[in-house]
């Protein structure tokens, strides 16, 4: 290895540093696995780079890109600065749970896993918007600022900064007829805001669960996207004893146009294929 | 904040173009007229590079949107002394898509022309490609010819080593060490050619640059 050692790390071990990157590199982060701490501020992207310029010198790129996309990526990255703007001065939401992020990843394997084993089932996702266009008839207007219920302090003052923001949507979310959702037609609203991507469920009225047997994952059916793949929105739990819970929403991709809230039940962790036994939804009309 | 200048016109290119002035600084300070600059000319390379790893065109439309936000994001690391603008650009999507495949754990399907083609596509010299990607392509010619096949595979769909091992038929051992050895090799070459100079100056042989 031709590269001079840092002060403090001798050859074999920067030999490792470097088997490291090269990985990185060529594998990325999760493949090369944990980068011995001490090394972290002695080296670069050198291959990080060399493996970029090869790839662009072995396949030049040649294709260009759908019109329409950008339109899009170009809208998103005003999002982006403009949410980047706001942060610096307005607080940030609650954190979603760790259970979301493990939902989060499953989901991220269903747009393409989908694509590839399940491309005609669309069945369910047809099924729940049929769901939401019968609870549309019946739904009553929600006040957007209506009664606090009973969440945690934290949570409250995440949606009282959400629901400042004119362009926050606040939905009814409808129970099904699912023994699980035992309130009475509205169990609750989801408040999505498309600019932060950032929204909340918050649920009332649904039975508890042993997260050991099942757990509730919500998800977003996103217009912009094909139908067959929603968009994961976490999974969560319903303690017992709660009457009213709070869910911080954590789309697994950018939801550009939220057409249709759900919650169903699924196996402990989530999955990437549902269940399809909604307790709730919420369209957004 | 910069004041906004007048929209480009939307009118995709009909060919990817990476030559203008430096758009990258312009990024890194939140300049709104830069977000369309940064994709009218980034644009074209990102979904190439979006196209070849990802199964289908509504996935590699939503990993072109999560690259942009990273190299927004990541502008202001962005060192012209280090590397061109392309070729930064280049290491950001792929990282990103490099991440996503590894996330879903599966990975496209093994290419079945690349391990067979023994030179670069077609001839490097194109007008629109940056000096290090050129340099590139001259240093990767002076590699083994087995460190070429590895990287080949490797670089095209950032193909596992096991799968390398699978198609080549290199003991796994092998693929690893010349999967590494040549990167590196590539590294060098582009340092000693001025291009690629670490975040200290440092060059091959302790170099200054």
């Amino acid at each position: 290895m031709s590269q001079t050692p840092p002060a403090g790390i001798d050859e074999r071990s920067l030999d490792h540093a470097e088997e490291w990157l090269a990985d990185r590199a060529l594998l990325g982060r999760g493949d090369a696995g944990s980068m011995p701490r001490r090394f972290a501020d002695h080296l670069d992207e050198g291959l990080d780079l060399a493996a970029a310029a090869l790839d662009l010198a072995l396949f030049p790129p040649r294709e260009v890109p759908p019109a329409a996309l950008r339109a899009r990526v170009t809208a998103r990255l005003r999002e982006v600065a403009a949410a980047a703007n706001a942060a610096a001065t307005e607080p940030r939401a609650i954190g979603a749970s760790s259970t979301a992020s493990t939902a989060s990843t499953a989901l991220t394997a269903l747009t393409g896993g989908f694509a590839a084993s399940r491309s005609g089932s669309t069945g369910w996702w047809v099924a729940a918007a049929a769901i939401a266009i019968a609870l549309l008839a019946w739904l009553p207007s929600l006040d957007p600022r209506g009664a606090s219920p009973k969440v945690g302090e934290s949570g409250e003052s995440a949606i009282a900064a959400l629901r400042q923001h004119a362009s926050t949507k606040v939905v009814a979310c409808a129970c099904t007829d699912d023994p699980l959702c035992r309130a009475d037609k509205v169990c609750g609203e989801v408040l999505w805001n498309a600019e932060r991507q950032e929204g909340f469920l918050r649920l009332r009225g649904v039975a508890a669960n042993d997260p050991r047997e099942l757990q509730y994952q919500l998800w977003i059916v996103d217009s912009s996207r094909d139908a067959r793949y929603p968009v994961d929105g976490g999974v969560f739990d319903v303690p017992a004893g709660e009457e009213e819970i709070l869910v911080p929403i954590k789309a697994a991709v950018p939801v550009r146009d939220a057409a249709l809230f759900a919650v169903s039940v699924e196996k402990p962790g989530g999955t990437v294929v549902s269940e399809r036994r909604f307790v709730a939804v919420a369209p957004v009309s | 904040m910069a004041k906004a200048a007048p929209e480009p016109d939307p009118t995709p290119n009909e060919k990817p173009s990476f030559d203008g002035p430096p758009i990258l600084p312009r990024v890194a300070t939140g300049e709104p007229a830069a977000i369309n600059e940064c994709y009218d000319r980034f644009g074209g390379l990102v979904w190439s590079l979006a196209r070849r790893f990802c199964a289908n065109p509504t996935d590699a439309e939503d990993a072109v949107q999560e690259i942009f936000i990273d190299l927004w994001k990541s502008a202001e690391r962005y060192d012209s002394s280090i590397a061109s603008e392309t070729t930064f650009v280049a290491m950001i999507a792929r990282r990103r898509l490099i991440d996503r495949n590894r996330r879903r754990q599966r990975r496209p399907p093994m290419p079945t022309l690349p391990e067979q083609s023994a030179a670069p596509e077609e001839s490097i010299g194109q007008a629109e490609m940056s000096e290090d990607v050129r340099l590139a392509a001259e240093a990767f010619e002076q590699l083994r010819p087995e460190q070429k096949q590895v990287l080949r595979l490797a670089i095209h769909h950032g193909c596992s080593h096991e799968q390398i091992a699978t198609t080549t038929g290199m003991p796994l051992g092998t693929v690893k060490t010349h999967a590494r050895r040549g990167l590196i090799r590539m590294r060098e070459i582009l340092r000693a050619q001025g291009k690629l100079v670490d975040e200290a100056g440092n060059r091959p042989g302790g170099d200054e640059a």
